[in-house]
C-alpha cells in the first residue's frame, strides 16, 4: 500500500521540494500551507503520517495546534516536525505533545527524512502486529521495546522522540561505554553539534527524573560522551 | 598634585576669611568715627562749660582769676599722702616732682654776691586735711643754727612767713636751735613787743649733707587768702647778718604776699552741677595752674551681656585669639595728679591764647589714652583761664574691642560653621561623583558586559542630570548590543529556511540528475553548492549557538567533575588531534580540582580559546594552559605568542560580533567565539579576561576564573 503524508509547510517552495522528494521515496503526498486548510482536509479523511511546520504564517505554534487537533482525531498518527527554530526542540519534547519525530530545517533534512519517515511507519506496523518477538533491551531497571519505540523505566513508560529513543538505544545497548558525540549522532541520524546532543541528553535525562528523580544512570564523559551506567 | 573637589571648596571656603577683615574694617570706621564724636562731645563740653562760666566776674574774683603773678603766687597742691613731719621726702611724692626752684630770680636782698650754693630751695606747699604742709629743701654750705643764748631769732636761718587776709597781715618767723622739731613764732606788729610762740604752726628741721630740709604745717583756719614765705640765710656765726633772703613773694618793697591758690569749690560746685560721666573737667588758670576739676578719668567697666554660659565660654575659649587684634587698655589707673597742679598739656597755651583744640595723651606707659578738648575761658574778652575736658579713650576702645571680639567670635563660629557646611556639601558632591564614577566604572564589567549600575536619581541638579545621561546612555548601548544580537538571530532564523529551500532544490536536483545519467560538469556544480550551502549552515549555527545560549544555558546541568583531569581529555581526545600542527602544553596537576559545572559547555568555552589561541599563534610556539588551583577560586590560563591586544579592545572582544581578527583561516569568524566564552563562564558565576603577556614574550593570555569547590561541600 501507498502511505499518504499530509505536508503542512507554509514556504512554498519547501513544501514543494520536500513534496517532490517524497514522492520519490515513492508516498503520496498531500501539501497544505496554512492551518486552517490543513484542518479542514483531516476533518475530511486523515493520513497515515504528518509532516507539520511549527510555524504557520503568522502563527507561531500553528503547528502545535494542528498536532493536538491531530491526537484528539487518532492516538497513534505518527507526527514529525519541522522547525527551523532549535528551541522549538524542547517545546515539542516538553509539552508531551504526542510528537513522535522531529527534524530541523536545514541543509541535511531530506537526507534523513525518508529514512525516518521508514521507521517511523515501521513502527506503526509493530505495534499494530502485537507480536511478542520484538527485540527487547532488558538492563536492570530499563527495558526497550526496539520495534514499538518503547521504553519503561522500573515499569514506568518513558515517552521519547524517535532522536531521544535512538540516542537512548546506543547508549543502553552497551552500558559502560563511552559513547562519544559522533556516535550519537550517527545513531540517530541527525547532523547536530556537539551542543545539540547535549540538549538530547538532556531531554531525556528529563524524562527519566520526571518518572524517578533519583535517576542518574546516564553519565557525561567530561563532555566526552556519555555512557549508560546504572 | 591632583587638586580634588573636596580641596578646592576648602579653599573656597578661605573666603570665609574675609568676615573678619571686613569686622576690622568695619571696626576701624567705628573707631574712628567714634573718636571724632567723642572729640566733638569733648569739644562742646568744654564749651559749655566755658559758657556756664562765662562772665561770672564775682566768682573769678572772689576766686582769684585776676592779677596773677606767677611769681607771688602760691598755689597749694592737694597732697596725695599724709605728710609726716620727720625730714624725710619720700611722702611728698608724685607732687614732689611739681616742686619750685627758688633761687637768683627769687632773691629778695643779698648781702655782697648771691652764690648759689650759699642758699637756694626747692619748694612745695600743698594741703591735706586741715592742714597747709610746705616743704623747704634748701642748699646752704653753711647751715646756722638759733645760738641757745640768743632771744633773737633772726639771727640765724629761718623761715619767714607772712599771712594775710582781707583785715590784717601776720608775720611768723620759724627757726631752730638744732635739728628736730620747730615751731613758728608770732612776730609783733611793733618791734618793742616779743615774739609769741605760735604752737600751731609745727614743723621739723632736719640737717642734710646739702643744707637742712624744713618741713612745716600751718592749720587752714590759720591762712588767709594770701601767703609768703620767704628763706633767709645767715652764714656767718659770728656776725649773723642776713646774707640773702629769698621768698616767694618779695615783701621788702611792701607789695602784698601772692595770693594763696588752690582749688576753687564753687567753681567745682558749678563744674559738679554740670555732671559729665567718666570726664574730667578742669579749670586753669593763666598760668596753667589748675584751679578747679570735678569728675574722673575712671571708666566703669562697659557690661557684656556675658550672661549666658555659651558666650562666656566662647569668649573664654577665644581670648588667645582675640589678644592679637585687640587693643589693650587699663581699667584702672590712677588719676593722674588729682590735686591742683600745672597743667602742661599739648594746646593749653593756645588754648589760653584763644584757640580751641583737642588734644590727646598717654598716660600710664601708653595703657591708657586721654583725650583733652581745651577751650578759652573768657571774661569781658579776655581770656582768662581755660577749660579742659578729658576723657579716656577707654569706652571706646572697650566697645571697639567687644566689636573686635564679636567680630571674630562670629567669623569663628561662621568659619566653622560655614566651612563645615561648605566641606560637607564639598564631601558630598565629591562623594556623589565618584559614586557616579563607580557606577559608571562598573557599568562595564571587565569582561565588557553591560550591567547597568547607575541609579537613577530624582535630584535635579547637574550631578543628577550627568548620570541620568550616563545611565540613558548605557541603556541605548545595551539596547544597541541587544539589537545586534536580536538582528543576529533573527537574521539567522530568516536565513534558514531558504537555506533549507536551497539545500532541498539541489538536493532533488541532484537526484533529478541521477536519473539523467548527467555529465561530470552538471554534478560538480550541484556539489559547489551543496558545499557552500553547507557553508552557510555552519556560520547559522555557530550565530544560532551563541544566541541562543542563554537560554540553552539555563537548561543544561551541573555536575561535579575534577577539571584537571578533564582538561588532560579533552586534550588528548579533542583538541591536540584537531590541531595537530600546534603544540599544546598542559601539565595537570596532581590533586583534583574540582569545580561544578556542565562539561559540555566548559568544555565548549576551553575549546574556542583553545582555537582562537591556535588561529593566533605565532608558527613554532606552543600553546599553553594552566590550571591553578587558588584559596577559593580556580584559574586557568592559555596562553599564546602573537599579536597583542590593544587595551581598550580587551574588553571589546567578549561582546559579540566583534572580531579582532587579521587572521584569515579556514573557520568562520563571526566574533561569537570569545562571546559564548564570556556567556559560559558567566553561567558558571566564573570571569574571563584577557591580557598581554608581560614576561618579556610577546603575546596574550585568556584567564578563566571559576568559582573553586570545597571538599566539605561534596556531599
Amino acid at each position: 500500500m501507498t502511505y499518504r503524508i499530509a505536508l503542512v509547510e507554509d514556504d512554498s517552495r519547501l513544501q514543494a521540494n520536500y513534496a517532490q522528494a517524497l514522492q520519490r521515496e515513492g508516498y503520496d503526498v498531500a501539501t497544505y500551507s496554512s492551518k486552517p486548510e490543513a484542518m479542514s482536509a483531516f476533518a475530511r479523511s486523515l493520513p497515515d503520517l504528518a509532516i507539520l511546520d511549527v510555524m504557520l504564517g503568522e502563527e507561531m505554534a500553528g503547528g502545535f495546534d494542528l498536532c493536538q487537533h491531530l491526537r484528539s482525531l487518532s492516538p497513534v498518527i505518527p507526527i514529525i516536525f519541522l522547525t527551523a527554530r532549535n528551541s522549538d526542540l524542547d517545546r515539542v519534547s516538553g509539552l508531551r505533545l504526542g510528537a513522535w519525530d522531529y527534524l530541523t530545517k536545514d541543509t541535511t533534512t531530506l537526507d534523513f527524512l525518508p529514512a525516518r519517515i521508514s521507521a517511523l511507519f515501521r513502527t506503526v506496523e509493530a505495534l499494530r502486529s502485537n507480536t511478542t518477538e520484538n527485540k527487547i533491551i532488558q538492563h536492570k531497571d530499563l527495558q526497550i521495546d526496539e520495534d514499538r519505540k518503547e521504553v519503561y523505566w522500573k515499569s514506568h513508560p518513558i515517552s521519547l522522540t524517535l532522536t531521544e529513543f535512538w540516542i537512548l538505544v546506543c547508549l543502553a545497548r552497551r552500558p559502560g561505554h563511552v559513547k562519544n558525540h559522533e556516535q550519537l549522532m550517527e545513531a540517530a541520524s541527525v547532523i547536530v553539534t556537539n551542543n545539540a546532543i547535549a540538549a538530547h541528553i538532556r531531554r531525556i535525562r528529563d524524562k527519566f527524573q520526571d518518572v524517578d528523580s533519583d535517576f542518574k544512570a546516564i553519565r557525561s564523559e567530561y563532555g566526552m560522551g556519555y555512557r549508560w551506567q546504572p | 598634585m591632583r587638586f580634588s573637589l573636596r580641596l578646592k571648596l576648602a579653599l573656597l571656603s578661605l573666603l570665609l576669611l574675609l568676615f573678619p577683615l571686613l569686622g576690622m574694617r568695619l571696626n576701624n570706621t567705628l573707631k574712628n568715627s567714634l573718636i571724632t564724636s567723642q572729640q566733638e562731645t569733648l569739644s562742646l563740653t568744654a564749651q559749655a562749660v566755658s559758657a556756664a562760666l562765662t562772665d561770672r566776674n564775682d566768682l573769678f574774683d572772689r576766686e582769684q582769676f585776676h592779677g596773677l603773678n606767677q611769681d607771688r603766687d602760691l598755689y597749694l597742691f592737694q597732697l596725695s599722702n599724709t605728710i609726716r613731719l620727720d625730714g624725710n621726702l619720700d611722702d611728698w611724692r608724685p607732687e614732689l616732682a611739681e616742686a619750685e626752684e627758688f633761687a637768683k630770680e627769687h632773691l629778695i636782698s643779698s648781702e655782697g654776691n648771691y652764690a648759689l650754693k650759699s642758699l637756694n630751695f626747692r619748694h612745695l606747699a600743698g594741703k591735706q586735711d586741715k592742714y597747709l604742709y610746705a616743704l623747704f629743701d634748701v642748699q646752704d654750705d653753711h647751715v646756722i643754727y638759733r645760738s641757745k643764748n640768743s632771744l633773737r631769732l633772726d639771727r640765724s636761718d629761718h623761715l619767714q612767713i607772712v599771712i594775710e587776709d582781707n583785715q590784717s597781715r601776720k608775720k611768723y618767723l620759724m627757726t631752730a636751735h638744732e635739728q628736730g622739731w620747730v615751731n613758728a613764732f608770732l612776730m609783733p606788729d611793733v618791734p618793742i613787743k616779743f615774739p609769741v610762740s605760735e604752737q600751731r604752726i609745727q614743723g621739723v628741721w632736719h640737717q642734710t649733707d646739702r643744707g637742712y630740709i624744713l618741713e612745716i604745717r600751718i592749720p587752714l583756719e590759720l591762712l588767709g587768702n594770701k601767703l609768703a614765705f620767704t628763706m633767709a640765710d645767715v652764714d656767718d656765726v659770728e656776725s649773723r647778718d642776713i646774707k640773702a633772703l629769698i621768698g616767694t613773694s618779695n615783701l621788702q618793697d611792701d607789695k602784698a604776699p601772692g595770693l594763696l591758690l588752690t582749688t576753687s569749690t564753687p567753681i567745682e560746685e558749678i563744674l559738679k552741677s554740670l555732671d559729665r560721666p567718666y570726664a574730667r573737667i578742669r579749670i586753669v588758670d593763666r598760668n596753667q595752674r589748675v584751679r578747679a576739676q570735678v569728675g574722673s578719668l575712671r571708666t566703669s567697666e562697659i557690661p557684656t551681656d556675658h550672661n549666658n554660659k555659651l558666650s562666656l565660654r566662647i569668649n573664654e575659649l577665644m581670648r588667645p585669639l582675640y589678644r592679637f587684634f585687640i587693643n589693650p587698655f587699663l581699667t584702672e589707673f590712677k588719676d593722674q595728679a588729682s590735686q591742683p597742679t600745672e597743667l602742661d598739656l599739648h594746646g593749653i597755651r593756645e588754648g589760653l591764647a584763644g584757640k580751641h583744640s583737642v588734644t590727646s595723651y598717654l598716660m600710664e606707659d601708653g595703657q591708657v589714652e586721654v583725650m583733652a578738648a581745651i577751650t578759652p575761658l573768657y571774661e569781658q574778652d579776655q581770656v582768662i583761664g581755660a577749660v579742659v575736658v578729658e576723657q579716656t579713650t577707654n569706652s571706646i576702645l572697650s566697645l571697639s574691642n567687644r566689636l573686635i571680639e564679636e567680630t571674630i567670635s562670629l567669623s569663628v563660629v561662621a568659619f566653622l560653621f560655614g566651612g563645615c557646611i561648605l566641606l560637607f556639601f564639598a564631601f558630598r558632591i565629591s562623594a556623589r561623583i565618584r559614586r557616579l564614577r563607580n557606577q559608571a566604572a562598573s557599568a562595564i564589567t571587565p569582561d565588557g558586559r553591560i550591567l547597568n549600575t547607575i541609579n537613577k536619581n530624582s535630584a535635579s541638579d547637574e550631578i543628577a542630570d550627568l548620570g541620568r545621561t550616563l545611565d540613558s546612555m548605557l541603556s541605548q548601548l545595551q539596547q544597541q548590543i541587544e539589537h545586534r544580537e536580536q538582528m543576529a538571530d533573527n537574521l539567522e532564523h530568516e536565513m534558514r529556511t531558504p537555506l533549507a529551500g536551497i539545500a532541498a532544490s539541489v538536493k532533488n536536483l541532484r537526484q533529478e540528475q541521477l536519473d539523467t545519467n548527467p555529465s561530470d560538469r552538471i554534478m560538480e556544480y550541484i556539489q559547489w553548492v551543496e558545499r557552500d550551502v553547507q557553508r552557510m549552515e555552519e556560520l547559522l549555527t555557530s550565530i544560532r549557538e551563541a544566541t541562543t545560549l542563554k537560554n540553552a544555558l539555563l537548561l543544561d546541568s551541573m555536575e561535579l567533575f575534577d577539571l584537571g583531569r578533564a582538561v588532560s581529555v579533552w586534550l588528548e581526545h579533542g583538541w591536540r588531534p584537531a590541531f595537530n600542527k600546534v603544540d599544546i602544553l598542559y601539565q595537570a596537576p596532581e590533586h583534583e580540582v574540582l569545580v561544578n559545572g556542565d562539561p559540555v559547555r566548559l568544555r565548549q568555552a576551553l575549546e574556542k580559546l583553545v582555537e582562537n589561541a591556535v588561529s593566533f599563534h605565532t608558527p613554532g610556539t606552543a600553546i599553553e594552559l594552566q590550571l591553578e588551583q587558588h584559596e577559593n577560586d580556580i584559574s586557568l590560563l592559555v596562553i599564546n605568542q602573537g599579536p597583542i591586544i590593544e587595551p581598550d579592545m580587551q574588553q571589546q572582544i567578549f561582546h559579540s560580533m566583534i572580531s579582532n581578527r587579521a587572521v584569515k583561516d579556514k573557520l568562520p569568524h563571526l566574533g561569537l567565539g570569545l562571546y559564548i566564552v564570556r556567556t559560559v563562564l558567566d553561567h558558571h558565576d566564573g570571569r574571563v579576561s584577557v591580557q598581554n603577556l608581560s614576561d618579556g614574550r610577546t603575546g596574550v593570555f585568556f584567564t578563566i576564573t571559576l568559582p573553586g569547590v570545597l571538599k566539605n561541600e561534596i556531599s
